[in-house]
């Protein structure tokens, strides 16, 4: 008859060993099987969308975006987009990108596209399919919607853009008027719809069919 | 889905969830002689190891449910929070830790349980370890550039630091943990009866 304490101890090693075999890929492994794949279509234009349009996904519901603001704490509270949320790089890689559904739309964001292309790697690794980069960032973000002098020139731009050259009185996070210009910003401008938006649609007003 | 989100609750009813928490962690602690200063610092003597026994199979019981939690997706993937890694600090107050602990016969935890039972020495560890928390406080400044960024890694979990996937890194933590409470009480056997003989 075995003792409690070696009972106990089997006990542990067998439920390891069975845990270690019902694991699944956390998400770093997931990436690696998948990185030559994505790594080409991260340099396409089809995954990056306009200032614009993510403007105009802020107000469809039917998108269900979901913007996720890759940066440090300290830029987020300084400026960041209406609804965006913070996700850190190092979350996303543990597979914890909060409540957000496959289907849904998620724009991820950072000062350029340096730390946005890793969370864009993280989240397409994982299933969420409908992953997009903001083109050009909070950068891209400020130079359509933004005041002239937001975009710093004497600020030293670094690799991939992603050292923030914007400047801002206060840190105010969503509450500048730059973080939601409103609807209304999009009169007069054109620009190309990437994002697949499903479910319902808005109505058309009119016939019966 | 866990983790559960307690904010709801209403504040009185999160700090009621933290005052039971933390009697439980001191109950246990208490009964476990984690209250009297001569069993905690025979640890470094090897004549008592019930520290590192304890200790370790605590760490090995959570490891094992909360994996078990993840693996049956009870649990938001990477939702728990991990404590960003910064190496040299770390090092060196473990080193700080060690010596206040064989000298003092207390960690804070236990200290606190000590207290708790009405100790002289546990209240005048508390005070002590109060006004090393202070004295760190008010000087950090002078050395915050090696606080905050020597040997910064983030929050690095120690599967991602060896390359392992994570259910290959729990069993080898089960079997270590076994292994070092064999040795532990081959080092009880020894030294606990020679330890008992000098007294």
């Amino acid at each position: 008859m075995l003792k409690p304490k070696t009972l106990a101890a089997l006990a542990a090693v067998v439920v390891a060993v069975v845990l270690a075999l019902l694991d699944r890929p956390d998400p770093a492994s997931r990436l690696d099987a998948r990185r030559a794949a994505l790594e080409q279509r991260l340099e396409s234009a089809d995954i990056r969308v306009s200032p614009e349009e993510t403007l105009e996904l802020l107000y469809n519901p039917a998108a269900r975006l979901h913007l996720l603001d890759v940066r440090e704490e300290a830029e987020f509270n300084l400026f960041h987009l209406g609804g965006a949320r913070r996700a850190a790089l190092s979350a996303l890689a543990r597979g914890d990108a909060g409540a957000i559904r496959r289907d849904d739309v998620v724009v991820v964001m950072s000062n350029g596209e340096g730390r946005a292309r890793q969370a864009w790697l993280l989240l397409a690794a994982a299933g969420f399919e409908q992953t997009y980069i903001l083109r050009g960032g909070i950068h891209g973000w400020l130079g359509v919607f933004g005041r002239p002098d937001r975009l710093d020139p004497s600020l030293q731009a670094c690799e991939l853009d992603d050292c923030r050259r914007y400047r801002f009185e206060a840190a105010l996070g969503e509450r500048h008027p730059e973080s939601d210009p409103g609807p209304h910003a999009l009169e007069g401008r054109s620009f190309e719809r990437k994002v697949r938006v499903q479910g319902a649609q808005r109505r058309k007003s009119g016939s019966c069919g | 889905m866990f983790p559960l989100s307690i904010e709801s609750l209403g504040s009185a009813a999160v700090n009621g969830l933290y005052v039971l928490t933390g009697f439980l962690f001191g109950f246990a602690l208490e009964q476990a002689g984690f209250g009297n200063s001569r069993n905690l610092a025979s640890q470094f003597y090897l004549t008592d190891m019930r520290v590192l026994k304890v200790m370790f199979s605590a760490i090995v019981t959570a490891m094992l449910l909360l994996f078990g939690l993840e693996v049956a997706g009870l649990v938001r993937p990477g939702a728990l929070y991990i404590n960003p890694t910064h190496l040299w600090p770390g090092i060196v107050g473990g080193v700080i830790f060690g010596v206040g602990f064989v000298i003092g016969g207390y960690c804070p935890g236990t200290a606190v349980v000590s207290l708790s039972t009405l100790k002289l020495d546990g209240a005048f560890f508390v005070l002590g370890l109060t006004v090393g928390m202070v004295a760190f406080g008010e000087t950090l400044p002078l050395f915050r550039g090696f606080f905050d960024a020597s040997g910064a890694l983030g929050e690095v979990t120690l599967n991602q630091a060896l390359g392992l996937p994570r259910g290959v890194l729990v069993v080898l933590i089960v079997l270590m943990a076994l292994g070092m409470f064999w040795v532990a009480e081959r080092l009880e056997g020894r030294y606990g009866k020679r330890g008992s003989e000098s007294c």
